[in-house]
Parts: C-alpha cells; structure tokens; sequence
C-alpha cells in the first residue's frame, strides 16, 4: 500500500513538475489595421503547436494619432504583464511619440507604415517595416516626371512628421529633375480643402498635384482640384491609401488618383496568396497594404518569440540578425531585414472602378 | 634571528599596485568619459530642442498675431485684399518647419506631448489664416471675416497651450539645470573622494615600493660593495621569502661558498708553501747523493759497484726531477704567455703523475704527435690543465676495474693545435655534463673543489683555445684541449738561453768558487771540480764569498741562492754594486727556481740557474760556456778600450 501510494505521488510530483507553455503578449497599437488583421495573426498562431504561447492585446480604447493619445497607449502596453513586443503606431507623429516609451522599456517596437526617417533615430529598440519618406518623395518624384510628365507641380501636405517629410521627399527629387513646385500648401483634417485648393490655383495651375496628407483631405484635394483642372493628375502617399473609406466617401471623384502602396493582393508568392485567402475569409474583405504589413509585423514577432524565447532583448537581437547572421523572414510583403540595405517593396496604384490597381512605374 | 615573512611575491606585488594605479585612473577617466559626458552632453542635446521649439513657437505666435492684426484692418479694393493675404501668408510663414520636426523627434515623451499639442493649435490657427488669404484673394469676404473670428477664437486656445508649453518647458528646463547641477556635483564628490583616496593609496604604493624593492636592493648594493671589497664574512638577513628574499639567501649561499673556498685556497696555498720548503730541503741531500755517486764513480772500478753507483745517480736524479714538477706546479703561476711546445708540457704533466698512475695500476696511453706542436699560451697553465684533467681521469678509471687505461694525445688540424684526455671511466651523467664546466659544479662531493674544470677552461679559453668533453655514459669521457698553433719552437724565459759556445774543453786552470752553507753539496762538487783540474775555493755564505773574491777574482762563482748570513741573491746584489766584474762569473744553485722571483727586484737571468739536484757534467759545461762567453766579451772589451790595467 505504502509503495503505491510512493509510487503515485512521485507520478503526481512529476506531471506537476513540469513546466507549463510561458505565456507571452505582443502588443497591438495600430488602429489603421485593427481588429480584421488581429483575428488573422490569432488564428494563423494558434495553428502553430509547442513554443510558448502568443496573446495578442489590441489597445483600441482611444482611436487616433495625437502624440499624447499615443503616449497614453504606448505606457499603458509597456505596463502589460509578459509583454515582449509591440507592433505600431499609426502614424509617423503618433508612433516617434510612443517611440521613446517603448526604449526606455527596452521593448522591441516593431513600426508597421510609418515613413518618417526620424523613426530610424528613434532608439535601439525601435524597427521600421516600411521605407522611410525620403525614398517614398523620391519614388513619387521619379513617377510623377517620368511616367506623369509633370512640368508644374503642387503639393498639398499634411503639417506633422509624415506630411513634412514626405513633401521633403518630393521636393529634393522634383528639384533634381529641374521640375518646379508652384505651391506647396499645409492641410490639416480640419481645414477647408477647397478654399487652400482654390487658393492655391490663384497662384498657378499645375498639371500634376501631389498629396501628402491622409486620405480626407486626398479626396478633397482631388475633387476639387478635378473641378477646376480637368485632367490634373493626383498623386497621393501611402497615408492616404485607405481604400474603402476614400472610395466610399468620395466615389468617382477618387478614381484614377494614383496611390502609393507597400503591397497588394495580386502579389505574387505563397505567403501572399495564403494571407489573401485567409483574411478575407476571416474578415470578409479584402486585405489592403496596411493590414499587410501589420500581419507581417504580428507573424514576425511571433516567428522571432517562437526562434529565441520569450525575451525581449533576444527578439531585438533576432531582428537585428534577419539578413545576416540569419535568413530574412518570408512575409506577405516580401523578404523582411533590417539591415543597412534592406529595400522595402513600393508599389504605385491607380484607382479604378474602385479598386487599386498596379500601375508599371518604368 | 628573525624568521623570513612569508608574504606575496615582488612580481605579484608590483602588478597589483600597477594594477591598482591602472584600476584608479580608469575609473576617473571612465566616470568622466562614459557617465559624466554622456549626461552632460544628454542634458545639452535635450536643452538644445527645447530652446529651439520654444523659441520657434513664440515667433509663430508673433507671426500669428501680426496675421490677425492684418485681419482686422478693413481691405475694400480687389488690390487691398491681395496685398493684405500676401502680407498674411508673409507674416505666418511656410509650414511644416524640416528643423521643427527635427527637434520634435528628439524631444522625450511628455515634452514632445505638450509642444505637439501647442504645434497643432499653431498649425490650425495658421491654416485658417492661410484660408483666409484664400478666401480674401477669391473675394469671398463674409467667409474670410467669419475665418477671422475663427482664428481669432482659436488664439486662445493657442495662447493656452503655448501657456502651458512654456510652463512645462521651463518647469523642465530648470529640472535639467538641477539634473546639471547635481551631476556636477556628484562629479566633484565623486573626484573628491578619488583624489583622497589616491592620496591615501599613494603614500602606500611609495611605502610599498620602498619596503619591497628599494631598500632590499640598497641592502644587496652594499653587500655586494662589502664583498667587493674583499669581505666574505658579509651575510645579509632574509626578511621576505620573495623574489628579494631568494636573491639575497643565493647571494648569501654564494659568499658562504666564496669564503669556504677562499679557505680552501689558502689551505692549498699554505699547502703548496710547505711543500716548496721540503723540496727545497729534499732537493739538497738528493744533489749530495747525486753529487756523491757521481764523484765516486770516477773512483770505483769494480763494474757492479759502478752500476749500483750509476743507479743511486739516476734514481737521485728522478727524486730531483719530480719534486721540480711539484715546486714547479705548486708555485703561483706566473701569467705569461709564451710559445711552447705541447708535448714537453703533456709529458712533464704525466711524469708529474707518474706515481699516481703506478699506484693505481693504470696505464697512460701517450699517442703525441711526433711533429712539433708549439702554441702560445701560458706553460704553467697549460700544465695546471692537463694535470687537473689527468686528475679526473684517474679518479674516473678508478671507479673501474683493472686493467685501466688513459689515452692521452696531440695532434694538429691547420692552425690549431689539440690535446685530448681520454679515459674509460664510466662518463658522465648527461645532466652534470650541462653544468661541468661552470663554478662549483663538482662530480666528486666533498672530494673535489668544483672550480678545476671551470679554471681550466677559463685558462685554455684566455690563450684563445677551448677546452670541451664529449662523453658516453658506461663508455668513459674525453675532454679535448684545442690552443692556437704556434709557428717557431718554445723559447720561454724560464729555459735556458744557450750560451756562447765555449772555447774551454776542460776545466783544467780554471778558478772557480764554490759558495754553499751546505757542506754535504760543497765537498763533493768542489772534489769533483777539482777532479776536473779546476782550483777550487769554498765558502759557506755569501759573506765568505765576497771575501774570497775580492782575495781574488775567480774565473766562475757557483753560489747557492738559499744561505744563512747572506745568501746567494745578496751577495749576487753586492758585487753587483762593489765588483761589477764579478757579477757575470756567477752561476746559481737552487732547489726552486721560482725563489728568485720571490726575492724580487732581481735582474739574474733564469739562465744562471741550475735547479737542484743538478748533473754534474752539466755544471761542468755551464762553467765552461760562462767562463768562455765571459773571456770573449772581455776580449772584445779589451779591444775597444785598450789594455787591462791589472
């Protein structure tokens, strides 16, 4: 009897012994790609078996970008309990905001389209997914010339970090190309569109309008200046690429407004068309590029948590190795490294009949 | 005595305080570099953005406020409100500042929360005055008067948050004024208590040095000094078992040696002194048992008494020929270098050991090359050498049963002349071979001194030679001798330089002086003179000898160098001074050559002398080749400065 009742509670002593699955969180702080890619990126983790085990938060009590809001968010996912890293902001404003927070935590902080280059001084712990404005100007400069033949150009932009810098983009690339800028007019949500539009034409027409800002007052910009200069051409930044509120809201009048995007659903690849079909079976809509590159942002944190462990500066040292010391991650957007030479996917679409649709930029 | 402390090693010593050193400036200069300015700087380059933005914000609310003084100024002609939106936009600037953003990104968290929320009260308020200016230019009036009101209800707002901007960025700017100030503080805490403890440890170091390095090297200084002096006595005490404390218990282990072997010399020396006078004391009877048989020899007829008499002349003559190898080895050396003749040096070293080899029942094997090998070296050296090396070889063959057997050779290979020792002995153990040839390295215990091998090499190597071995263990040892060949024939001051050659056959008429205290000398040599056909006087000191010669000056004296009264050397001095005439017809009789050296100041040439027991018929040639060479250089004399006036 003795030795049974030895044998039973080493038996009991031994399943308890062992060690549960850790418990981690990765912490979701962009509201552009919300719910819809965070479903995704649970489903596609709870397919993987063994490793410690990945929660996703989504701190989605305060929509928006104001540098405070994301502040508020940024500390209240810092305090989060088995936090290992945060995929976001939104905005370039917002997340160079929440940026400090998250190196002060050491937190990897994993940025998904924000463009600004002062995101790559933002700290150690801070990586961009994206490219920075810079490259983007300059890809919109070279489109607009080359393939638009822009001869006068306005530029309308949002006044924060990502408008700034993306007019900055455009304009080192037109002066390059001795292509001049007639008026370049800071727009925020609030602002009467139409007045600055007509405005600005008092000024000179231009025959190509290059919008840095959101995709309010991208619609507004092109509905107006369509009103006034038929057959002007709208080129838009990433910002704006919010296809379904902008085809909603401002139907015809957004279509052939070229838009630059980080991916699409006709990209080629496995992962790409695995990712397409699982959205829009989980969501019922189709994916856009943000909730491209968030879902990459998610699944690669969960790749790196799965690789090295639940520990943060391991993540950071995982990412730091994609490309080098260990291959770059396959994601839905494309190979992901971050190293001095990484080149991150850039896509100009056009709208039409409501879709975007990729245009050959050479 | 005080025991040695057992404490850490000098080496370990010195590297801690240069550690330590090392360590105390490091940590300054780290503090200062990696800490101190990087706060500093941190503190600066947080300053610095802040400055800017509050600077850049209040010109914008400048340029804001001139914007809405312009909005009140009625503008009634199309030109009045294109002018007035231009002096709008003018006043208020382009947006979106590349360095305001700059400045932003660099700001902290709350800091860059505040100044956003007072950029974007800026932004919005400048643009609805830059709608304005649109609506003014497009001459919507009641639009751009109600945009009016707005921006003019929106400078509150403005004014609110730069308000409260400027609240937190002062309020910020003088926490990092306290942040640099206490970090300045803390910076001269921080090099307070470093330099006091540097001031602390210093006095330390210095102590350490001086108890572990400086003042165990003044001590070995002056022992060294004292021993230099000649003072083997000196012992210096062992307080530390370092590196110090080992050097000083070697050099005291050395002095020991020194000393016990200076003893040792002196012991030999004092040996050497006695064995000197009983030579010279044996030297005499054996001239006069020599003396004697031979003088008898002309008197006997019988054939077995003349060879029982021919035999006690030999045998006397060998007596007399070994002690002249001991006086002769045992006297200091004279350092001379001469030329000389390898094997006559080989061979009187192995007649010096002649009884030795007898008694130990072994055979010396001479192999000499039958050339003349001549080198320029030291004779009495070379001689110490082989007999040091002889020495060895018999204490090696001993060890071995008879028959035992020393190879001893000469030969010469171009311009060098080699002698080798060669015994069958059972060798030498490799690891006592490594150190044969140093000090002290002795293979015979307390038997041997330690120095002869070394000695000998020394010797060998100041006549430009070298002295090696070669050994196989069971099989014996051969040390090789290799010296500078010489190219003429030995012609050392000790040897006898051939005189004149003599025109006297006989002694018949010569008058000849014989001046010894040594009766049992004197008699039969003056007998055997006499025999000879010479006149013979006797006298038994110098003194007597003076006197006879100035009764008459004879043709040769023959003085022995040793006497009572005045020996041979005095009187040699005297008629030196009073009969200088006399001077060149002296011939002297000595039981070690070296005693004229020792009278010093002596201008008699070696070849005067004739060591004791000396051959008859060779005193008999020497006095006819002086006589001869005397009456040649008086008859040349005589020539030049007319006739004798006697």
């Amino acid at each position: 009897m003795a030795k049974r009742l030895l044998i039973g509670l080493s038996l009991i002593g031994m399943v308890g012994c062992r060690s549960a699955p850790e418990h981690t969180v990765i912490g979701y702080a962009f509201s552009i790609s919300g719910t819809p890619t965070v479903q995704v990126a649970r489903e596609e983790i709870a397919e993987h078996a063994g490793g410690p085990t990945i929660e996703i938060i989504y701190d989605s009590v305060v929509q928006g970008d104001p540098a405070d809001v994301e502040v508020e968010r940024a500390e209240r996912l810092a305090a989060v309990p088995d936090l290992i890293a945060v995929v976001g902001h939104g905005g370039s404003r917002g997340t160079l905001a929440a940026a400090p927070v998250y190196n002060r935590a050491q937190i990897p902080q994993l940025v998904p389209i924000g463009t600004s280059r002062f995101l790559k001084h933002a700290g150690p712990w801070t990586f961009m997914l994206a490219t920075d404005d810079s490259t983007e100007g300059a890809f919109i400069g070279e489109f607009a010339v080359n393939r638009l033949g822009a001869r006068r150009v306005s530029i309308f932009f949002e006044n924060d970090e990502y408008g700034t810098g993306l007019r900055d983009g455009v304009t080192a690339e037109l002066h390059g190309r001795g292509v001049p800028v007639g008026s370049m007019v800071a727009v925020d949500p609030a602002s009467d569109v139409p007045t600055l539009v007509e405005g600005s034409l008092l000024h000179g027409i231009p025959d190509v309008v290059i919008s840095a800002a959101r995709w309010q007052a991208t619609g507004r910009i092109a509905q107006t200046m369509r009103a006034h200069v038929p057959g002007v051409q709208i080129i838009a930044g990433d910002g704006a690429f919010e296809m379904r509120p902008l085809v909603d809201t401002f139907g015809t009048d957004a279509d052939s407004i070229y838009i630059v995007a980080f991916w699409l659903p006709d990209a080629p690849g496995p992962e790409s068309r695995a990712f397409v079909a699982r959205f829009e079976r989980v969501t019922g809509r189709e994916a856009f590029s943000a909730d491209a590159m968030s879902h990459d942002a998610l699944m690669l944190l969960a790749d790196a948590i799965r690789t090295v462990g639940p520990s943060r500066s391991a993540v950071r040292r995982y990412l730091l190795e994609l490309g080098s010391e260990r291959p770059a991650y396959e994601g839905v957007t494309g190979r992901i490294s971050f190293g001095p030479h990484r080149q991150p996917p850039l896509i100009m679409t056009q709208i039409r009949d409501g879709k975007a649709r990729r245009v050959p930029t050479r | 005595m005080t025991r040695p402390r057992v404490s850490l090693s000098l080496r370990v010593t010195l590297m801690l305080v240069i550690a330590g050193v090392a360590l105390y400036v490091l940590i300054i200069a780290l503090y200062l570099t990696a800490w101190m300015r990087p706060a500093t700087e941190r503190l600066a380059r947080q300053s610095a953005p802040v400055l800017y933005l509050f600077g850049e914000l209040s010109d914008r609310a400048l340029g804001i406020e001139e914007a809405l003084r312009l909005t009140r100024r009625p503008a009634l002609t199309p030109q009045a409100r294109v002018q007035t939106a231009e002096q709008v936009r003018s006043v208020i600037g382009d947006a979106g500042d590349r360095s305001l953003a700059e400045a932003f990104a660099s700001l902290p968290s709350e800091m860059r929360v505040v100044l956003a929320r007072a950029d974007d009260r800026a932004s919005r308020l400048r643009n609805t005055l830059v709608e304005y200016a649109a609506l003014l230019e497009l001459g919507r009036l009641p639009e751009a008067t109600a945009r009016a009101h707005v921006a003019d209800s929106l400078r509150g707002l403005l004014r609110e948050s730069l308000a409260s901007a400027q609240r937190i960025g002062l309020e910020d700017l003088v926490q990092r004024e306290r942040a640099l100030s206490a970090a300045a503080n803390r910076a001269v805490a921080f090099l307070a208590f470093w330099v006091g403890l540097g001031l602390v440890l210093l006095p330390l170091g210095l102590l350490t040095v001086e108890r572990r390095v400086r003042r165990p090297l003044a001590d070995l200084e002056a022992g060294l000094s004292r021993v230099a002096d000649g003072d083997l006595n000196t012992q210096l005490p062992v307080t530390r078992l370092d590196e110090f404390g080992r050097v000083i218990t070697h050099f005291n282990e050395t002095t020991r040696i020194l000393r016990d072997r200076a003893q040792e010399q002196g012991r030999f020396a004092a040996a050497g002194e006695l064995i000197a006078g009983v030579a010279h004391e044996v030297n005499n009877p054996l001239m006069a048992i020599a003396t004697l048989a031979t003088a008898r020899l002309d008197e006997v007829e019988n054939s077995e008494q003349r060879a029982e008499l021919e035999l006690i002349h030999r045998q006397a003559r060998r007596a007399g020929k070994l002690i002249s190898g001991l006086l002769r080895f045992v006297r200091p050396a004279e350092h001379h270098t001469t030329v000389v003749e390898v094997n006559d040096v080989v061979r009187e070293a192995v007649d010096l050991l002649s009884y030795q080899f007898g008694v130990d029942e072994i055979e010396v094997v001479q192999h000499l090359d039958p050339a003349i090998l001549c080198s320029v070296c030291n004779p009495g050296g070379l001689e110490q050498v082989l007999v040091n090396l002889l020495s060895n070889a018999i204490d090696a063959v001993r060890l071995t049963k008879p028959p035992r057997r020393i190879v001893v050779e000469s030969w010469r290979k171009d311009r060098t002349v080699f002698v080798a020792v060669e015994d069958h002995g059972p060798g030498i153990d490799p690891a006592v071979q490594a150190r044969l040839f140093r000090p002290f390295a002795s293979t015979k215990g307390q038997k041997g001194t330690g120095l002869g091998l070394y000695i000998s090499r020394q010797i060998v190597r100041e006549a430009g030679g070298d002295l090696t071995v070669e050994s196989i263990p069971a099989a014996g040892a051969r040390f090789s001798i290799s010296l500078p060949a010489a190219l003429s024939v030995a012609t050392g001051p000790l040897q006898a330089s051939p005189l004149p050659a003599g025109r006297a056959t006989t002694l018949a008429g010569m008058d000849i002086l014989l001046v010894d205290d040594e009766e049992s000398i004197r008699r039969p040599l003056a007998k055997y003179l006499t025999r000879r056909g010479a006149t013979v006087r006797e006298a038994s000191d110098g003194i007597e000898g003076i006197a006879a010669i100035n009764d008459r000056l004879p043709d040769a004296v023959v003085a022995d160098v040793r006497m009572p009264r005045m020996d041979g050397v005095a009187m040699y001095h005297a008629l030196t001074r009073d009969h200088p005439t006399a001077c060149d017809r002296v011939l002297f009789l000595s039981g070690d050559l070296s005693q004229l050296a020792d009278l010093g100041g002596t201008t008699i040439s070696a070849a005067r002398v004739l060591v004791k027991p000396i051959d008859l018929s060779e005193l008999d040639a020497r006095i006819r080749a002086l006589v001869s060479g005397n009456s040649a250089r008086e008859a040349v004399s005589g020539l030049e400065s007319g006739p004798d006036p006697r």
